[in-house]
């Protein structure tokens, strides 16, 4: 029996390691999913969904303890990780957009990856997770941007198009200082590509020009959670403003006379870094009356410290606000009934980049349910669905609605376990 | 726990399909959301170097016409082109009973013509006195002479009609027809050797004062026959013999003289066939004669120069646009629709024609679209082109000319404006992509 637990564990780590390592284009990278024009700018949109109920509960979760499932929002409560148990989360969302501008709207489906993630207990009290998550997505299409012709009365029509992503493998430490106070450290490994293109045709002539930026660096950042008492939990989370190594390989063909001309070959080019912010987080979780769990978080972003800007918008200050709730009924009924876990929440965010001053804000109504998988241990299907809301129809500005919906797949191993019933 | 490692299993497999994405809307997100990366430059003011030359001689035995005619121009002086031809019988047997007749020469008209066809024509038809075999046993050049006796063995004037009329008719001497209808009728003369050393050819040259047109003959249509008849019972059969030009021989034993005197002084200068006159010495007009073979030259010597303008860009399109002299042409002195594009090396010899990068011949293509303004010119699309002279190592020397692809069989003219022009400048447009600001 001990064998067959072990060999089950062999499986499972061969399943996850290949996954992550034979795939690689089926990482945390979500190709097009945001489709939006706002991912233009910068590491393109940063991607709020994480792991497990946090989701459903207005992307809350630097104050919530939770023993049952992967918090990937504050490093140190990986320390509550029960004893033989293991973790693991595969989740994939789905994101229907509608964009507007003045005249015109476009609806966009897109369906993708979200998380891979799994954490385990190393020592009584001190727990470990490695998840990997989108960081940010890139995914536009812009067509007709006009541009004069230098020197001649006539226009080119370009179309400029991007595609990539960062992805965010990171590796979490939570440790229990004592009963009530968690530490956690986290460090983040970002990297991924953000492929731009830009394309048009004049007189008789094409013209293409691919950049890719391969952008990588690591990211510290440092966790606790305190309870203030059985049913408060507060908690904190800093990440450290780091630094993305950019590396841009450009492409350019030409059609000239009707044949294809090479002019660079994936030439390097100087890019500059693309800075990180120093991101301060609190978060409070409160339980009342046994069956509901309450959270709020805020979080700052400190993108004045960066000092950068886009050629149409800088990048400013962000705060983001979530909340969240969480009702069951009673955890250990033997009706099922009455362990599904209903969640809301919402989350506004004021934004980082001003175009013209103005700032593309964001909220998020989030709904969730989660759906216990078997018996004696903490598995759990979890569906959540927001709608959220971002920038807004005036001047050159955009707005974009859309519907996401996650499917997350928390399952909780429980190992050697076994042993002790036999 | 088998099955939740499935349930895993099934879910990726969902991801990795649905992990596609589809980019087909065209939503426009306003022109003003981005900025392009790029920007496109159109430079006119790239140095465009016209210059004239001329080839030493052009080979005209491969010519396709009979070429003949003279005029008088203010600019090249006295063209005039002369035709030498070797003529062949279709046969050598002519019966014993049968009695000379007459002989005919009939040029027919190819349709070509330069110049002024509402003044008379004249051709005087020579017999030569030397051998049709070229100096260098290969070619005939418009340059090559061979003598012919004084006396003309037929003439003709003539109004010319070459696009209303099939064919010219030129009575030839009965003494000469005599002569070589008794000649086969005896077998003193029994093959092509035997005839072409009895007869060695003619030339067909236009008159002395004239001062008219050149016009172009058939080379396979015109012939020479000899009419002759047979008794047979009561009546008389007429019957004749044509000589045909000689095609076949190698060397072909047929060319066109074409020579001027009397050009302007800067086309008299032009002896070396490496000598470029540039067109900034002379009143910025460069020259093309297309059976003397003078061509216009086209450099582009700052070509690089286009990289001067800040950060990393590269050519999209480069159009040469070059205006013919106004008042050079008219409808006696036609602008044809194109003119063929060359490559000369640094000795002006010729190396080919110019092709584009997908395997067209690039020519020079008369653009009347705005004839109405007298703004009529000769572009040729010269991208390809350029962006070869923009990423050569070195300049080998190399230019292009413009000359009739024709150049052998016609006496086309063109009087074109050089880069200086104070009225009309010789310019380039190129179009340029600036694709990196940042350098």
């Amino acid at each position: 029996m001990l064998f067959m637990t072990i060999m089950n564990k062999n499986t499972f780590f061969k399943i996850l390691f290949g996954t992550i390592l034979s795939i690689p284009n089926l990482s945390a990278q979500s190709e097009g999913l945001t489709s939006s024009p706002y991912s233009l700018y910068g590491l393109g949109i940063i991607n709020q969904t994480s792991i497990g109920r946090s989701n459903s509960m207005g992307y809350t979760g630097i104050g919530l303890k939770t023993e049952t499932e992967i918090n990937n929002l504050n490093p140190s409560n990986f320390a509550l990780i029960p004893q033989n148990s293991f973790f693991y989360d595969v989740g994939v969302m789905g994101e229907h957009n509608n964009f507007s501008n003045k005249g015109a709207n476009a609806t966009r489906t897109t369906l993708n990856f979200s998380n891979l993630a799994f954490a385990f207990r190393i020592i009584d009290g001190l727990g470990a997770g490695i998840t990997m998550v989108p960081y940010s997505d890139v995914g536009y299409s812009l067509v007709g941007i006009q541009t004069n012709i230098e020197g001649a009365n006539e226009i080119f029509e370009s179309n400029v198009s991007g595609l990539g992503g960062l992805n965010d493998l990171r590796l979490n430490l939570g440790y229990s200082v004592m009963n009530k106070l968690r530490l956690g450290v986290s460090a983040s490994f970002l990297f991924g590509n953000i492929e731009e293109d830009e394309a048009f045709v004049v007189s008789n002539s094409a013209f293409q020009l691919t950049e890719t930026t391969n952008y990588s660096g690591v990211r510290l950042g440092l966790g606790l959670q305190y309870d203030i008492s059985e049913k408060i939990t507060f908690g904190s989370t800093i990440q450290f403003p780091t630094s993305l190594t950019g590396n841009l390989k450009r492409s350019v063909t030409k059609i000239l006379d009707g044949s294809e001309i090479t002019v660079e070959d994936e030439e390097p080019d100087t890019t500059s870094d693309f800075k990180m912010p120093m991101e301060l987080g609190f978060g409070i979780s409160t339980k009342l009356l046994k069956t509901v769990t309450l959270a709020a978080d805020y979080k700052k972003n400190f993108w004045d410290n960066t000092e950068q800007t886009e050629n149409i918008g800088s990048y400013t200050d962000q705060d983001v606000y979530a909340f969240g709730l969480e009702y069951m009924k009673d955890a250990t009924s033997f009706r099922y009934k009455d362990r599904i876990r209903y969640r809301a929440g919402f989350n506004y965010d004021n934004g980082y980049l001003a175009i013209n001053d103005s700032k593309i804000d964001g909220y998020n109504v989030t709904a969730g349910i989660g759906l216990p998988i078997g018996q004696g241990n903490n598995s759990m299907l979890n569906f959540s669905y927001s709608y959220g809301s971002k920038g807004q129809i005036q001047n050159i500005l955009i707005q974009e609605d859309y519907h996401l919906l996650t499917l997350n797949l928390s399952l909780e191993d429980l190992w050697f376990r076994k042993r002790k019933i036999n | 726990m088998e099955k939740k490692i499935g349930l895993l299993i099934i879910v990726l497999l969902m991801v990795m399909a649905c992990n596609e994405d589809g980019f087909t809307t065209d939503f426009v997100a306003g022109n003003v959301f981005t900025d392009s990366n790029i920007r496109v430059v159109q430079v006119d003011t790239i140095t465009v170097e016209t210059s004239t030359m001329k080839f030493d001689s052009i080979i005209t035995s491969q010519a396709t016409r009979i070429l003949v005619g003279k005029y008088t121009d203010p600019v090249f002086g006295t063209v005039q082109s002369s035709s030498y031809a070797q003529l062949l019988p279709s046969s050598y047997t002519i019966d014993a009973e049968a009695e000379y007749d007459s002989i005919v020469f009939y040029l027919n008209y190819d349709e070509y013509f330069y110049n002024d066809t509402l003044q008379q024509n004249s051709i005087h038809i020579k017999k030569l006195i030397e051998q049709l075999k070229p100096e260098d046993d290969t070619n005939f050049y418009n340059t090559s002479t061979i003598s012919y006796e004084d006396e003309d063995i037929g003439f003709i004037s003539f109004a010319p009609r070459p696009l209303q009329v099939d064919s010219l008719e030129i009575k030839i001497e009965d003494d000469f027809g005599v002569a070589i209808f008794e000649n086969l009728q005896d077998k003193t003369i029994t093959d092509s050797d035997e005839f072409a050393e009895y007869f060695k050819g003619i030339v067909f040259k236009p008159g002395e004062a004239d001062d008219g047109s050149v016009l172009g003959f058939s080379i396979t249509s015109s012939l020479m026959r000899l009419y002759f008849s047979t008794s047979v019972e009561d009546e008389r059969v007429q019957e004749y013999l044509d000589f045909t030009i000689n095609t076949t021989t190698t060397p072909i034993p047929f060319f066109n003289q074409v020579i001027t005197e009397d050009a302007n002084e800067y086309i008299e200068q032009l002896e070396d066939q490496e000598l470029d006159l540039n067109s900034t010495e002379t009143d910025n007009q460069s020259y093309i004669q297309s059976g003397l073979g003078i061509a216009t030259k086209v450099q582009f010597p700052h070509i690089k120069s286009i990289y001067d303008i800040p950060g990393e860009g590269t050519i999209l399109d480069a159009v040469l646009k070059i205006k013919p002299v106004e008042g050079s042409y008219d409808d006696q002195l036609p602008l044809r629709e194109s003119i063929s594009v060359y490559i000369v090396d640094q000795n002006n010899d010729l190396t080919g024609q110019l092709y584009s990068a997908d395997g067209e011949i690039v020519t020079a293509i008369l653009n009347t679209d705005n004839q109405e303004f007298n703004d009529i010119y000769y572009e040729v699309y010269l991208g390809s082109y350029i962006d070869g002279l923009l990423n050569a190592d070195r300049d080998t020397g190399e230019a292009l000319i413009l000359i009739p692809s024709d150049y052998n069989t016609t006496v086309d003219r063109y009087v074109l404006n050089g880069n200086n022009s104070s009225d009309y400048q010789t310019i380039m447009e190129l179009t340029y992509v600036i694709y990196d600001d940042n350098e």
